[in-house]
């Protein structure tokens, strides 16, 4: 692990359990495995297949558009929990379902970390991702309007499942391309992936559920409720370290001092670890008033 | 100025949606990827009672307005007739990929009658070996049964992958097929629909 040596030496064990929570996130959500995707169908008596499509976040997304598509969640109980249940954790306690469990972000920003910089676009601070990842969620609505698709045809969650799948020797899916998944994989795995610094442009530009959390995690610290990644001011010493280490791009420089994109933000929190000054730590949100909020129902205040 | 970028970011995010899934739904519906959806019964006419279309239509919006469909039945939305694929359309990269490896799916085969069916499923395309993908559990892959009744205005899934041989190539009609709905427990047909695979490039 040289190619990041100062990184690792301070990120190892961090990373170490970021990468079990993603197995975890494998185990529970994913064939052949899909513990919770199978608790929930056998309570629900759903006769179905566990797989990540049971959890498909982007269909609800998309039928804000074809509202009664929703119908759909009566069969599926599944896409039901996506939409209520990740939005509101991240309104509370941030989209940690992104930088803590969802495997098709984990994956390509562990494995980006095997391919030299030189090799890589570096677009941190280059490009502010936000508008365009709501444009793109916008856009996945309106698509199906103007005669589009977007949502299963340009679907990194069905590329991690196949992924999944042909590992454990189920290889069928994985074996059958479209020209359309082919594009869409080529952009997920190596342009915005591998070739990307931090692994995670296709999640920055391109995910509509990471659109979605982002929405509610900036909600959340707008009116002062749960959690999030913050930066004491009076303690940052514009080091920057912050600001190359994070997957997100969700850290830039204003004024000498580092601030927290929290429509960006994905909660992993290599950040708050590889601060030298302690300066980033994951906080109770405040009021515009700057008085401590209540806290979030489970949540306990301060650090 | 920065509220002007913004938005001008944001407007590249949706046109770049926009562009992509209309790309894409130009080859799924024609050729890549076709989802299509089967309604039975039909009363064992051979006329097809099948539609294709992306999202599949309703028909009925309601359970209490069911009647003795398909006589005097409607559909919501989408055209009746046979499932038709043309691997001439297929976009270039499918076409350097894997050209003749082809699937058609339906997540709707759907039950517009007014009792509960099991049903079996017979796909004949022209001796092909088919390869059967559903994420149903209720399902026997080796009578391609279902082994859950299918309730009125509820659905079952299949997906279907073949590889069209050499000998079938090269030709305008590749291959006209069919797809059989029976009842599993009478042994009655339910409905067929016809599936044509045409390569409009090739020459005769």
């Amino acid at each position: 692990m040289s190619l990041y040596p100062n990184t690792y030496r301070l990120l190892s064990r961090h990373w170490l359990k970021r990468i079990a929570f993603f197995l975890l996130g494998i185990v529970l959500l994913y064939a052949p495995f899909a513990l919770l995707t199978r608790l929930v169908l056998w309570v629900t008596g759903t006769p179905l297949l566990p797989d990540a499509h049971r959890i498909c976040l982007r269909m609800p997304i998309q039928w804000l558009g074809q509202p009664w598509m929703y119908r759909t969640m009566l069969e599926q109980p599944m896409y039901l929990g996506a939409v209520l249940v990740l939005p509101a954790i991240a309104l509370f306690v941030g989209p940690l379902f992104c930088g803590w469990l969802c495997p098709a972000g984990g994956i390509t920003e562990y494995l980006s970390r095997l391919v030299p910089p030189r090799f890589q676009i570096d677009l941190a601070g280059r490009i502010n991702p936000t508008p365009i990842r709501y444009g793109f969620t916008a856009g996945l609505i309106v698509a199906a309007f103007v005669g589009g698709n977007v949502c299963c045809s340009f679907c990194n969650f069905t590329h991690t499942q196949n992924l999944i799948s042909g590992i454990f020797g189920h290889t069928l899916e994985l074996s059958y391309w479209t020209s359309f998944t082919a594009v869409s994989f080529v952009l997920w795995f190596f342009v915005l992936g591998l070739f990307t610094k931090g692994g995670r442009g296709w999640c920055n530009f391109l995910c509509p559920a990471g659109a979605l959390m982002g929405l509610f995690h900036s909600i959340g610290k707008a009116v002062g409720l749960g959690r999030s990644v913050q930066v004491n001011a009076s303690l940052c010493r514009s080091c920057k370290k912050c600001v190359s280490n994070c997957p997100a791009w969700a850290i830039s420089m204003k004024q000498d001092t580092a601030q927290v994109n929290s429509h960006m933000c994905n909660g992993c929190m290599d950040c708050v670890k590889v601060c030298p000054d302690k300066a980033i730590s994951y906080t109770t949100n405040r009021l515009p008033s700057g008085e401590p909020a209540p806290a979030a129902p489970g949540v306990s205040s301060g650090e | 100025m920065k509220n002007i970028k913004l938005w001008s970011l944001g407007l590249v995010g949706l046109l770049f949606a926009v562009g992509f899934g209309r790309w894409a739904q130009s080859l799924f519906v024609v050729s890549e990827l076709v989802h299509f959806s089967v309604n039975f019964p039909s009363d064992g006419r051979a006329e097809t009672m099948s539609c294709c279309d992306i999202g599949g239509p309703w028909a009925r919006e309601h359970e209490a307005d069911w009647n003795d469909y398909p006589a005097g039945g409607v559909l919501a939305y989408g055209d009746e007739g046979a499932l038709v694929m043309d691997i001439g359309r297929e976009g270039w990269i499918k076409r350097a990929l894997q050209p003749y490896f082809i699937s058609i799916s339906s997540h709707w085969l759907r039950n517009v009658g007014i009792q509960p069916y099991r049903i079996q499923l017979e796909m004949e395309m022209c001796g092909m070996d088919l390869e059967w993908l559903t994420f149903e559990s209720a399902w026997d892959p080796v009578t391609h049964t279902s082994t859950r009744s299918i309730e009125p205005g509820k659905s079952f899934n299949m997906d279907w992958f073949f590889t069209i041989p050499p000998e079938l190539r090269h030709q305008p009609v590749v291959c006209e097929g069919e797809l059989r709905i029976v009842d599993a427990d009478s042994k009655l047909l339910l409905t067929e629909m016809p599936i044509k695979i045409l390569d409009s490039r090739a020459t005769q």
